[in-house]
């Protein structure tokens, strides 16, 4: 990598690139590839898928560079493009978790106190390095959720996206993305809990 | 407190919700970009909260991951430069083709003739197959919007505790013995961003401006319907069976759709498949009635 590409911000290289600089986009990749290649991990559940969406995910940035709006972020739109590809990486490859648009009519719109943090008897985890099976437990606890869940708790937690950013980059209602994020941190508590539960038992 | 989870015969996953209390906690932290210190004037029990959002959701830091590969950049810069070859070989056109001949030619009555009329024969034959051409485009963008509707209303029962959106059809209650029935109601969809309106307009419907073509089932047997184990349909083209019904008619059961002609009408069924319905019989030598399992002497019907 150059030392002048070091310099540069993700907007110059991706403009540089466009303009035919050979050394732009593997600068930008390197930039990116471990938090993009952790976060697709997390929502596919495998490295070697997610090095296979990574790759889908930087060509996509390729074929599309000159549509992208030079006075935003890099960033978001990096990782909006990776959590599409994932979710269709998610209907390619996962069994098909379609509900029932015959589900019963009706419910009372009150969220639930379904989760409770404040008394929950949940331990906090310390600082210490988790064993293998508690791991296994996390993993498993987010490997559960759905992937239109999970995808918004990863770009919310660990790209640290705003409400807004994610209902601009996902292309739903702001509304949606709050209900979703809150039913993300819901389920993977209760099933974090569950899988404690079952791993004490 | 342990939390309760809904009796639901799907995952209940997707029903479960935060109290109030940390809804609200976890927006802010949300909006600091999950820097605790950045909340300023909290409350113990509002700090203490935030403490126990924040581990919960540290507990994903220990989601195994491994970094990038030495090789995953030069294997993606190898799999652009794929793609470029790619497209480069799909866009080559040899100029030699297209050069003009250096002896030149001469036209004559009798070729300009022959020409002139295979343009008329060829025009004539794709007249004919660019309208099935167009009738068949118009049926799968029909297609697409019911399928498209079915994904709304997937998304906002996910949104909304698995309730479906309906409204009274306040112009059936004669047709329900003096009860109106509840039908989807696809205006919410469309208020809440789920699906464009366009998606609610049949493109071989004629005759509607604003307004929806599709006609939707009646709400109020979906679960008797599920029960059963029949075949369950949610949305289907409009057909002229209502109509006539509601004009005091007498009509065929089989009358289909005339919104693709001999095409069939399209369907969407609670699984989420939206079938071609060809002019053929489905069930029970209906189009789209179904037989309520009751005896009540009447169809139960799509409501629009």
């Amino acid at each position: 990598m150059s030392a002048e590409n070091e310099f540069r911000t993700d907007e110059e290289l991706l403009s540089a690139h466009i303009d035919g600089d050979s050394g732009a986009f593997p600068e930008l990749m390197d930039r990116y590839k471990n938090d993009l290649l952790h976060f697709l991990i997390r929502f596919v559940g495998s490295k070697a898928a997610a090095e296979d969406v990574f790759q889908e995910t930087f060509l996509q940035i390729h074929i599309s560079a000159e549509t992208f709006d030079p006075t935003r972020r890099f960033k978001p739109w990096l990782f909006t493009i990776a959590a599409n590809k994932g979710r269709d990486w998610h209907r390619k490859h996962s069994k098909r978790t379609v509900m029932s648009l015959s589900q019963e009519v009706g419910g009372d719109g009150e969220g639930t106190r379904f989760v409770d943090l404040m008394e929950s008897e949940q331990d906090l985890p310390d600082a210490k390095l988790l064993d293998s099976e508690r791991t296994d437990c996390i993993r498993a606890a987010v490997d559960e959720l759905p992937s239109h869940l999970r995808e918004i708790l990863l770009l919310s937690y660990f790209q640290q996206m705003s409400y807004l950013q994610i209902a601009e980059s996902l292309q739903i209602p702001l509304g949606t993305v709050k209900s979703r994020l809150h039913a993300a941190v819901a389920s993977f508590s209760k099933a974090w809990q569950t899988a404690n539960n079952e791993e004490a038992a | 407190m342990t939390p309760e989870i809904p009796e639901s015969p799907q995952s209940g996953v997707e029903h479960l919700n935060l109290c109030k209390a940390d809804a609200e906690m976890l927006d802010q932290l949300v909006d600091v970009g999950f820097e605790m210190s950045q909340l300023e004037n909290l409350s113990p029990e509002e700090t203490q909260r935030a403490k126990s959002i924040l581990a919960t959701l540290g507990l994903i830091d220990a989601y195994p991951v491994e970094d990038a590969s030495e090789t995953l950049v030069d294997a993606t810069l190898a799999r652009i430069d794929q793609y470029e070859s790619q497209r480069h070989a799909r866009m080559h056109i040899s100029t030699a083709e297209v050069e003009p001949s250096s002896s030149g030619f001469k036209i004559r009555m009798p070729d300009l003739v022959s020409v002139a009329a295979v343009i008329l024969i060829a025009v004539s034959i794709f007249f004919y197959v660019g309208q099935g051409a167009r009738e068949q485009s118009l049926q799968a963008e029909c297609a697409n919007n019911i399928a498209m509707q079915g994904r709304s209303l997937v998304n906002y029962a996910l949104d909304h505790n698995a309730a479906i959106p309906t409204t009274q059809a306040a112009s059936l209650g004669s047709l329900f013995g003096g009860t109106a029935p509840n039908r989807i109601d696809s205006q919410a969809l469309v208020n809440g961003g789920y699906c464009d309106h366009n998606h609610l307009n049949c493109p071989g419907h004629d005759g509607e401006s604003g307004g929806f073509s599709y006609q939707t089932q009646s709400a109020d047997i979906w679960a008797d319907l599920q029960s059963r184990g029949r075949v369950f349909f949610i949305i289907s083209d409009r057909n002229p069976i209502l109509d006539d019904l509601l004009a005091g008619g007498n009509p065929d059961p089989n009358t289909p759709s005339t919104n693709h002609g001999p095409l069939g009408q399209n369907l969407l069924r609670d699984d989420g498949s939206t079938p071609l319905a060809a002019p053929a019989p489905i069930i029970g030598g209906d189009m789209i009635w179904i037989l309520d399992g009751k005896n009540r002497g009447i169809d139960i019907f799509l409501t629009q």
